[in-house]
């Protein structure tokens, strides 16, 4: 970029000497760059991913005249600037008046200016409420070519009381989408991901309420994802694992488009119901945001991710997201079945909204490890309300 | 991936592009919110925050150098909100005054590392932190990151002639304090 050792004639001010600053300018260079040396990033490329495609793109957001569903994405996105108690100033993440007014289907016709405050598109237009279909084209792929992405999957699994009690998870996964990748190819691919928890069940204890049901089709529009079933499932659960199953695909498709909360709305040929229940002419959606926990298990581990091998030159950091009481978790890490540490976090937010925590567990040897992160009750302060446990590994 | 505009286009996914980004520059801009904010946790949600931001406007920022510099200006309001609504600033100096050798505040320090301009380095540091943070931004943009003076008055929204102005009067500042404390 620019040369690295000396002084910087064109940057410094004409007043001064050349040469007059060599020294306090070695200086600061040298101590800039052995103070950072102890400065080990944890890895958020996962969670920078998730964020993003939960709150959907900027000009995406306001792009319906439903004001209704405004209001969760506006709270996803601030939940998303307090993840650390932090506040933007200018980077305002706020959702925008500025919708796509794209009539066409693959067109993307939003050019604003990105310089000086960057506050984000300018308006180009006012919403036309009208369910124009803004799949955003890639470009010239080829056709029937695929990529791996990683994609954000629900499932339900128990949320680790005694009872068992379920509700969702999200995970992170690799998917197959094929090209171009197109809401609905990658809505595809996550709702294939999340109808198979077969690979989790024994590690998890996620429930497969989907394996004998195919997604056959997915249309997105600006107002609605309409999401085509094989099936309408078996009639084997109870009717709040049948919801939550359903709302596993809700949360998929919605988290995979990244729109916000388009509602969803299944098909099922020839039947007008899900498991033989949930009736298929309503629209379905996540509820609001201080009502997640209904939906949603109290505690995910976010990072590291199951099985993930860290590097045992850096410090690990666990990450998650909680609805938990005063925004309190407890943790233990054990490596084996020994328990080597334990601790307690704080969340950005505390029940019924959902926050997200993070905590060091320092340089860890190499070993296997598994971190449980769980919430105690209220009332005796030993027992487990809900808990998650990720395995991962130091080498 | 390349990047045809605005013809026969094919442009990265915001998937790709952030992925891309992320490895070029999550590693540096970390370490750069940290220098500002002196908080690690505080350092990673910022700039994760940033990389979010551009995701969501991929669309319209359209190349990486446009997302970069969208980074770059995204990292240091951040850490400037960051500053202002935790004041983690002022534990740092506080702490710092405290103890004098603590700025590698992470843990063990090898031997060699330590008999290495560890004093300088030390000083620097807390002199640093005495700075205003516009001259702090400014002379850690330049010398930790080695932005030119044109990157340093976008990121931060004002002129080259500032820039030059902040870099000389923070040099000086530096200078004179180390000379003091020498």
């Amino acid at each position: 970029m620019n040369n690295r050792n000396g002084s910087h004639p064109d940057f410094l001010h004409p007043d001064f000497e050349p040469g007059e600053f060599d020294r306090v300018e070695r200086q600061l260079r040298r101590a800039l760059a052995e103070d950072t040396r102890r400065v080990h990033p944890s890895h958020r490329l996962e969670a920078i991913l998730h964020e993003a495609h939960e709150a959907g793109p900027v000009s995406a957001t306001g792009g319906s005249g439903s004001r209704r569903w405004l209001v969760p994405v506006a709270a996803a996105a601030a939940v998303a600037a307090l993840a650390g108690g932090l506040l933007w100033s200018n980077q305002d993440d706020r959702v925008e008046p500025a919708p796509p007014v794209n009539s066409g289907p693959t067109t993307i016709a939003t050019t604003p200016s990105i310089s000086g405050s960057a506050t984000g598109p300018a308006t180009s237009g006012q919403s036309s409420s009208s369910a124009a279909t803004t799949a955003p084209t890639t470009g010239t792929t080829t056709p029937g070519q695929s990529r791996t992405m990683a994609l954000p999957v629900y499932f339900v699994g128990p949320v680790g009381d005694a009872k068992p009690t379920y509700k969702l998870f999200r995970e992170f996964l690799p998917g197959t989408v094929t090209l171009p990748a197109t809401d609905e190819a990658k809505a595809t691919a996550a709702l294939r991901l999340a109808m198979n928890a077969q690979p989790y069940s024994n590690t998890d204890g996620y429930l497969q309420p989907w394996s004998g049901t195919r997604v056959t089709s997915v249309r997105v529009t600006q107002d609605r994802i309409t999401v085509g079933l094989s099936n309408g499932g078996p009639p084997a659960f109870d009717r709040e694992t049948q919801r939550l199953a359903v709302q596993e695909l809700v949360w998929t498709a919605q988290a995979a488009v990244g729109k916000g909360t388009i509602p969803v709305r299944f098909e099922v040929p020839g039947q007008g119901s899900l498991y033989g229940s949930l009736p298929t002419d309503r629209d379905y959606n996540r509820p609001a945001k201080d009502q997640l926990w209904k939906d949603l298990a109290p505690i995910w581990v976010t990072s590291p991710s199951r099985d993930q091998v860290l590097p045992a030159s850096k410090p690990v950091v666990v990450q998650g997201q909680a609805i938990v009481f005063e925004a309190t978790v407890s943790w233990q890490l054990s490596r084996g079945t020994t328990a080597v540490k334990n601790g307690h976090a704080t969340a950005s937010i505390g029940a019924p909204e959902q926050g997200s925590y993070s905590f060091e567990l320092g340089r860890l040897a190499p070993g296997d490890y598994s971190i449980r992160v769980f919430e105690t009750s209220m009332k005796d302060g030993t027992t487990v309300t809900a808990e998650k446990t990720v395995a991962f590994s130091v080498r | 991936m390349a990047e045809r505009e605005p013809g026969g286009r094919l442009r990265p996914t915001a998937d790709e592009a952030v992925g891309e980004l992320y490895a070029a520059h999550w590693k540096g801009l970390v370490r750069l919110a940290w220098l500002l904010l002196r908080d690690d946790l505080a350092a990673e949600e910022v700039v994760q925050d940033a990389f979010i931001a551009v995701h969501r406007r991929w669309d319209s920022l359209r190349s990486h150098e446009n997302a970069t510099a969208y980074l770059r200006r995204a990292v240091v309001n951040g850490a400037r909100s960051g500053l202002r609504h935790r004041g983690v600033e002022e534990r740092y100096l506080t702490r710092e005054q405290g103890e004098p050798t603590s700025y590698a505040r992470r843990t063990e320090k090898s031997a060699e590392e330590r008999a290495l301009d560890a004093e300088t380095t030390s000083s620097m540091i807390v002199a640093l932190g005495h700075l205003s943070q516009r001259q702090k931004e400014v002379l850690t943009m330049r010398y930790y990151l080695d932005l030119s003076e044109a990157e340093i008055a976008d990121a931060l929204g004002i002129s080259a002639g500032s820039v030059k102005a902040h870099a000389h009067r923070g040099l000086a500042t530096l200078r004179d304090r180390m000379e003091t404390a020498s």
